[in-house]
């Protein structure tokens, strides 16, 4: 080979080279720029028509028993809730998600929730649609602040927002739906009594509470002990808030050395015991899973009513509750307490495990008898043990069973948009703070990828369409077997959090 | 073919390169890379261009 030849093919060797590592460069600074996102601001789309292709960043709808599969690889939700997870490769402070969505079956609530907390699987929830206040929307004249709350009224009286929070109506007169609704209540003609009152129905696992205080001490003293049905450590905390705001805590570690055959152990007390406070509305929120069991709650307060949910342990018998809620939920994962539950004048059966069922009532209270417990009542009201601790401190939320004329309802004060309609879909927006949002992340690495839960939620949209459920098929146009559905076509998550500047800033400024 | 074999010998350098770069990335920052490359992918260029890499030079 001629020297000019030679030098000739090491210019092109050194070219294609040049080339290659060139790409090779352009590529890692396009991975690198893509997961830093110098700006702050990314936007990832799944486009759930195109089922087959794997999107790393928004993960496909789960479990795969509650979506089926219609023409053309369209995604239907067919029970709920459904879930499904979204990939960052760094942290972002804020999301914005858009849902593209059908609701042949008109659902009359649809939500989307991320998750919080892993203890109690605690969702913070946001709407899509809530078809009652749609047609509230339509009946009711509407005022909205400058912050986009909107507030509707039976009879024209408020002629701004500000002007309804600071001479509200009376509670009972009141709705709210995505709005954290801060009233004083007080409760005219109470007395502390400082008698000892007692719970001795055990309860399973988390649980929350209001109680009352004018002049007098909080004073509460439970007692724990642990199924050790499951490996893990169990520990509790126990939560004081006033007005929404987080007062005290305390917390009790798991004592127990392991034991594997789920004998019941004795698991600590806790004494939650506080002077000096302020008259009013307080809540108690033990968290604990479900191997916790509270054997009993010893307190001086004359009020104690329990929020939305509660357990009732294995054991428990003959036990009657009274709620203001206006559709009570039962499930049981326990053959042994298949019973019918007595809601009111009503019978609820409770007739197959692990199915939730479900009644409505319209009545200001209503009575529940159990015969047995393990049992885990739900609703959108309180429930207490005694007719004469009953309190209902909180204005209601507009859910799918809250009838406002029967309840009494005059004014509803919301966050919330209605979906908008483009080419034959809805499409609703939600906005979620990521900075206290529950994450996983990988061990070991230098990055900050991490790992979100969301949930897509429909109170009553259930595959099985049980005879109890609220939204029963509908007829017209209805093929034998099919069932009520959620189209999903698309969800787009826009991810907002501080940029590479503002980080290199907080570096040097912020750390004193 | 000697220019053949020169490309190819590059593209498998380069192949290297990337599998290298890659992997320690995905192993530093989980995601980086899979999010938008698929791995797999690149290690089966990797080996054809070295099969093909030895056949031109056993020619």
């Amino acid at each position: 080979m001629s020297l000019t030849k030679l030098i000739m093919q090491n210019i092109f060797i050194k070219k294609i080279r040049l080339i290659l590592w060139l790409i090779l460069i352009i590529v890692v600074g396009f991975l690198l720029y893509q997961a830093i996102a110098p700006d702050g601001k990314v936007k990832y789309t799944y486009d759930f028509s195109k089922s087959d292709k794997i999107n790393y960043f928004i993960n496909k709808l789960t479990p795969k028993e509650r979506i089926k599969i219609i023409n053309n690889n369209i995604q239907a939700v067919v029970s709920e809730p459904v879930y499904f997870s979204l990939n960052t490769l760094r942290k972002f402070d804020k999301a914005k998600i858009t849902l593209q969505y059908q609701n042949p079956d008109n659902l009359p609530l649809i939500e989307m929730g991320l998750l919080k907390g892993k203890t109690v699987w605690n969702y913070d929830l946001k709407p899509i649609v809530n078809k009652t206040l749609n047609q509230l929307i339509l009946a009711w004249p509407a005022v909205y602040s400058a912050n986009g709350e909107m507030l509707l009224e039976r009879e024209k009286k408020y002629q701004t927002v500000d002007d309804f929070l600071k001479n509200p109506p009376p509670i009972n007169e009141i709705a709210y739906y995505n709005y954290e609704f801060k009233n004083k209540f007080f409760l005219q003609n109470y007395k502390p009594t400082n008698q000892e009152n007692k719970i001795s129905q055990q309860l399973r696992g988390s649980y929350q509470f209001y109680t009352y205080i004018k002049n007098e001490n909080l004073d509460f003293k439970f007692a724990f002990s642990s199924l050790n049905k499951n490996k893990n450590s169990d520990p509790i905390e126990l939560n004081l808030y006033y007005q929404g705001k987080l007062i005290n805590s305390q917390k009790l570690d798991d004592k127990r050395v392991l034991i594997d055959d789920e004998k019941k152990t004795d698991n600590g007390k806790l004494h939650l015991n506080i002077g000096n406070l302020l008259e009013g509305v307080y809540k108690v929120e033990l968290l604990a899973n479900d191997d916790i069991i509270t054997d009993q709650i010893i307190f001086k307060q004359s009020k104690l009513s329990f929020i939305n949910r509660l357990w009732l342990a294995e054991g428990v018998k003959n036990v009657e509750l009274k709620t203001d809620s206006n559709i009570v939920n039962a499930q049981t994962i326990n053959p042994a307490s298949l019973q019918i539950i007595k809601v009111g004048d009503d019978n609820l059966m409770l007739n197959k495990t692990y199915q939730q069922f479900n009644i409505v009532s319209n009545k200001a209270t209503s009575s529940i008898k159990l015969e047995k417990g393990d049992v885990i009542l739900s609703g959108n009201g309180v429930f207490s043990f005694d007719q004469n601790s009953f309190i209902e401190p909180v204005a209601r939320k507009v859910d799918n069973s809250l009838d406002v004329n029967a309840n009494g309802i005059n004014y509803v004060i919301a966050n919330y948009k209605q979906p908008k309609e483009v080419g034959g879909w809805q499409v609703a927006e939600a906005e979620f703070d990521l900075t206290d949002a529950y994450r996983e992340y990988f061990t070991h690495q230098l990055g900050a990828t991490n790992k979100m839960s969301f949930l897509i939620s429909a109170p009553g949209l259930n595959k099985e369409n049980s005879p109890d459920s609220i939204y029963p098929p509908q007829e017209r146009g209805r093929q034998e077997g099919e069932v009520n559905k959620i189209i999903i076509g698309k969800i787009i998550v826009e991810l907002s959090g501080k940029s590479l500047i503002d980080k290199i800033k907080g570096i040097f400024y912020d750390k004193n | 073919m000697i220019k053949i074999n020169i490309i190819l010998k590059e593209f498998f350098y380069i192949l290297t390169g990337f599998l290298v770069i890659f992997s320690f990335l995905e192993l530093v920052w989980p995601g980086i890379v899979l999010a938008y490359i698929n791995l797999n992918l690149i290690l089966i260029f990797w080996l054809i261009i070295g099969m093909l890499v030895l056949l031109f030079n056993k020619k």
